[in-house]
C-alpha cells in the first residue's frame, strides 16, 4: 500500500450505549476502501466521525498528513452521500449539484464548467432541470454523487449508496458506481452490510463488527481467511467447530467430540481452538472415488441429510456416520454437480476438505 | 360488527359537526331577529378590529421570531433539563391565560418588572401589555409547531451541507429555513389565529377599557356586559369568520406540498 491518505490511529468514541473501541485503519490514495459490518456495528458512526460530525474520545484521523481529528465538517473538503441521499427537495438537480459551489468564491464559468462535466461523466445532463422527486433512485444515487463530486473533495464517504435501489438494479451499478470512481481518481470509503456488494466493489476491506474493527486488508484474505470467528459467521460462513489439539504424526489432529480433523502446522497440545470450513470448500465426493492424497487425510462418510436447489447453486446438510449431531457439515456447490453425481436426500456420500482451506481462527 | 363501527364513527363525527353547525345558525338566527338587531357603533368596532390587527401582529411575529432559534435548540440539541425546560415552556399553551396575566401583572410589581416596565413600557392596562399578553399566550404554542416543523426535516440534509462547506448559519439559512417554510408559515397563521382570540390575559394585564385596550375578545364581553348583543354578535362574527380563513388556509396550504 502508498503512503496512507486517510489513517485513523487508536480512535475511541462514546455514543450513549454505544462505542467505538481502537479503531486503526488506513486508506491508500485513489484507493476503494469498503467498511464492512452489520447493521448496528458502528459502521455509520465511524463515518459520521471521519466527517467530523462526532469528536473522538481519544485517537486520531490523519488525512493527507494533517489531523483533522477536530476540524469541523465544513473545512475538512470530504464529499458525502448519505443512505437516502437527501437530495435538497427545494431545489431542482442542478441546484443540488451548484450547492456546494455556492459558497465557494469561483468563478462562475469555473462552475458551469464543472457542472457540465459530472452531469456528462454521470450521464444525467438531460435531468438538470428536474425537480428532485421525479427521479428514479438510481438517478438520484448519480445526482447525490454530483453534488458531493462538485466541491473537488479529496476523497468521497459512500454511506450504503445502494441501500435504496432496486435488488435488480443493483449489480449493474455496482460496476457503474466503481469505473466512474476509477475515472474521477478519487479515494473512496465506502459503508455496507452487503457481502456481494463489498466484494464487487471494495479492493481493500475493513469488517466493523460491535464497535470493534476486527480486520483490514485486501478483499481476497478477508473472504479466504477471516480472523476471527465472528467475522466468519458474518461472512456466513457456516461450518465453524471448537475442538481440542492433539499431536499426531504429520501435524496436528483437532478432536471435535464427533469427528476428527488433521491439518499438518504443529500447534500447541491440548489446546482449544476454533476453526471453520467454507461451505464451498468442501467436496463432494463418491464411495468408491480415489481423491488426491491431500484431501484423504480429512475424507468423511456419510448421508445427504437435506439437499436445497437455489437459482444458482444447492445447498447440503452432510451427517457423518454414527455422528450424534443432527448434521455436521453444509455444503454448496453449483448445481450442476447434482446431476453428474446423482445426489439425493439420503444418499451415502463421502466429503473431502483441502487442508489449507481450512481456517484456524487466532482468537 | 364492522357496520356497528362504521355507524359509531360515522354518527360521532356528524353529530359533533351539527352541535359546531348549530352554535354558528344560532348566532345568525339570533343577529337576523329584529328585536336584537339595532345599529351597531362602526367607530367601536373598527377600533376593535383594528387594535386586534395590530397587536395579534406583532405579538405573533415577536413569538415566532423568539420561537424559531428555541424551537431549533430544543429540536436538535439535548442538554441537561432538556425535559425540565420543555415542559416549562409547554405552560402557556396549558396554563389558565388569566392566571398567566395575573403573572404578568405580579411581575410587573416586582423591582425587576418596575424597571422593564420604565425602559419599555408602560405595560400594565396599556396596549403594550395585550401585545406582551398575547406574545405569552403564544409563544408555546409557536414553539411546540415549530419545533415540529423542525423534527420532520432530516438531519442528513444539514450533514449534506456542512460537508459541502456550509458553517452553521448559512445551513441554517440556505437549508433549514427553505425547507421548514411550510411549517414556519402555519406556524404563523395559527400563532397569530390564537393571538387574535386571546381574552384571559389581556383582560387582565391591559384591562377592559373600551377604545383604548379594546379587542374583539374584550369588545365581545363589554358588548354582553353593557347587554348589547347586536355589536358582540357582530364581534363573534368577525372572530369566527377570521379563524375559519386562518385555519382552512393553514390547511389547503398544508395539504399542497409545496
Amino acid at each position: 500500500m502508498t503512503d496512507p491518505h486517510l489513517k485513523i490511529e487508536s480512535l475511541n468514541l462514546g455514543l450513549g450505549g454505544f462505542s467505538l473501541k481502537n479503531i486503526n485503519l488506513s486508506c491508500a490514495k485513489s484507493e476503494y476502501h469498503v467498511l464492512l459490518g452489520p447493521t448496528g456495528s458502528g459502521k455509520s458512526s465511524l463515518m459520521k466521525t471521519i466527517l467530523g460530525f462526532h469528536i473522538p474520545h481519544s485517537g486520531a484521523i490523519l488525512f493527507n498528513g494533517r489531523d483533522i481529528s477536530k476540524e469541523l465538517p465544513e473545512t475538512r473538503n470530504m464529499g458525502y452521500v448519505p443512505q437516502n441521499y437527501s437530495l435538497f427537495p427545494h431545489l431542482n438537480v442542478e441546484g443540488n449539484i451548484r450547492f456546494g459551489l455556492r459558497v465557494r468564491k469561483n468563478s462562475l464559468a469555473k462552475d458551469d464548467a464543472v457542472v457540465d462535466r459530472l452531469c456528462s461523466t454521470l450521464n444525467i445532463s438531460h435531468l438538470r432541470q428536474r425537480k428532485i422527486a421525479f427521479l428514479s433512485g438510481g438517478e438520484r444515487q448519480k445526482v447525490a454523487i454530483a453534488r458531493a463530486l462538485a466541491i473537488q473533495p479529496d476523497m468521497i464517504l459512500l454511506d450504503e449508496p445502494f441501500s435504496s435501489i432496486d435488488e435488480g438494479a443493483k449489480r449493474n451499478l455496482w460496476i457503474e458506481l466503481k469505473q466512474m470512481m476509477n475515472d474521477v481518481g478519487i479515494t473512496a470509503f465506502h459503508i455496507t452490510h452487503n457481502l456481494e456488494e463489498a466484494y464487487t466493489m471494495g479492493e481493500r476491506l475493513s469488517v466493523l463488527i460491535n464497535g470493534e474493527l476486527l480486520q483490514n486488508g485486501p478483499k481476497n484474505e478477508i473472504f479466504d481467511r477471516p480472523l476471527t470467528k465472528s467475522i466468519a459467521r458474518f461472512l456466513n460462513y457456516r461450518n465453524i467447530f471448537e475442538g481440542i489439539t492433539e499431536d499426531a504424526d504429520s501435524g496436528t489432529k483437532i478432536n471435535t467430540d464427533h469427528f476428527n480433523i488433521m491439518v499438518s502446522r504443529r500447534l500447541p497440545h491440548n489446546k482449544k481452538i476454533s476453526f471453520c470450513i467454507r461451505q464451498q470448500d468442501i467436496k463432494v465426493i463418491k464411495k468408491d472415488e480415489e481423491v488426491k492424497e491431500s484431501l484423504k487425510r480429512n475424507r468423511f462418510s456419510g448421508r445427504i441429510i437435506t439437499l436445497f436447489t437455489m437459482p444458482e447453486y444447492c445447498l447440503m446438510n452432510f451427517r457423518i456416520t454414527n455422528s450424534p449431531m443432527p448434521h455436521d457439515f453444509e455444503l454448496k456447490f453449483p448445481r450442476y454437480i447434482i446431476e453428474r453425481q446423482k445426489l439425493y436426500q439420503g444418499m451415502e456420500i463421502d466429503v473431502a476438505m483441502w487442508e489449507p482451506n481450512i481456517i484456524i481462527f487466532d482468537e | 360488527m364492522n357496520k356497528l363501527f362504521d355507524i359509531i364513527i360515522w354518527g360521532t363525527g356528524a353529530l359533533l359537526i351539527l352541535a359546531f353547525l348549530s352554535l354558528f345558525a344560532g348566532m345568525l338566527a339570533e343577529l337576523a331577529q329584529g328585536e336584537v338587531v339595532k345599529s351597531p357603533d362602526m367607530n367601536k368596532i373598527w377600533f376593535a378590529v383594528r387594535l386586534s390587527l395590530y397587536t395579534a401582529t406583532i405579538a405573533s411575529i415577536a413569538a415566532i421570531i423568539v420561537s424559531i432559534p428555541v424551537a431549533y435548540l430544543f429540536s436538535r440539541h439535548n442538554f441537561l433539563f432538556k425535559n425540565f425546560f420543555d415542559t416549562l415552556l409547554d405552560l402557556p399553551i396549558v396554563l389558565s391565560p388569566i392566571a398567566l396575566g395575573a403573572m404578568l401583572l405580579i411581575f410587573f410589581n416586582t423591582p425587576v418588572g418596575k424597571q422593564i416596565n420604565n425602559l419599555f413600557g408602560p405595560f400594565v392596562f396599556e396596549v403594550k401589555g395585550i401585545m406582551l399578553a398575547q406574545f405569552f399566550v403564544v409563544v408555546g404554542l409557536s414553539i411546540r409547531l415549530l419545533k415540529a416543523a423542525f423534527d420532520g426535516i432530516d438531519v442528513e440534509y444539514e450533514n449534506i451541507a456542512r460537508t459541502l462547506g456550509y458553517g452553521k448559519l448559512r445551513v441554517f439559512f440556505h437549508v433549514l429555513m427553505p425547507l421548514a417554510k411550510k411549517g414556519i408559515i402555519s406556524a404563523m397563521l395559527l400563532t397569530w389565529g390564537k393571538a387574535m382570540g386571546e381574552y384571559g390575559a389581556t383582560v387582565t394585564l391591559a384591562g377592559a377599557t373600551t377604545l383604548k385596550t379594546e379587542t374583539i375578545p374584550v369588545a365581545i364581553s363589554l358588548s354582553f356586559e353593557s347587554v348589547d348583543i347586536t355589536s358582540a354578535l357582530v364581534f363573534i362574527t368577525i372572530l369566527v369568520v377570521i379563524s375559519f380563513a386562518i385555519l382552512f388556509f393553514v390547511r389547503s396550504f398544508q395539504g399542497k406540498g409545496i
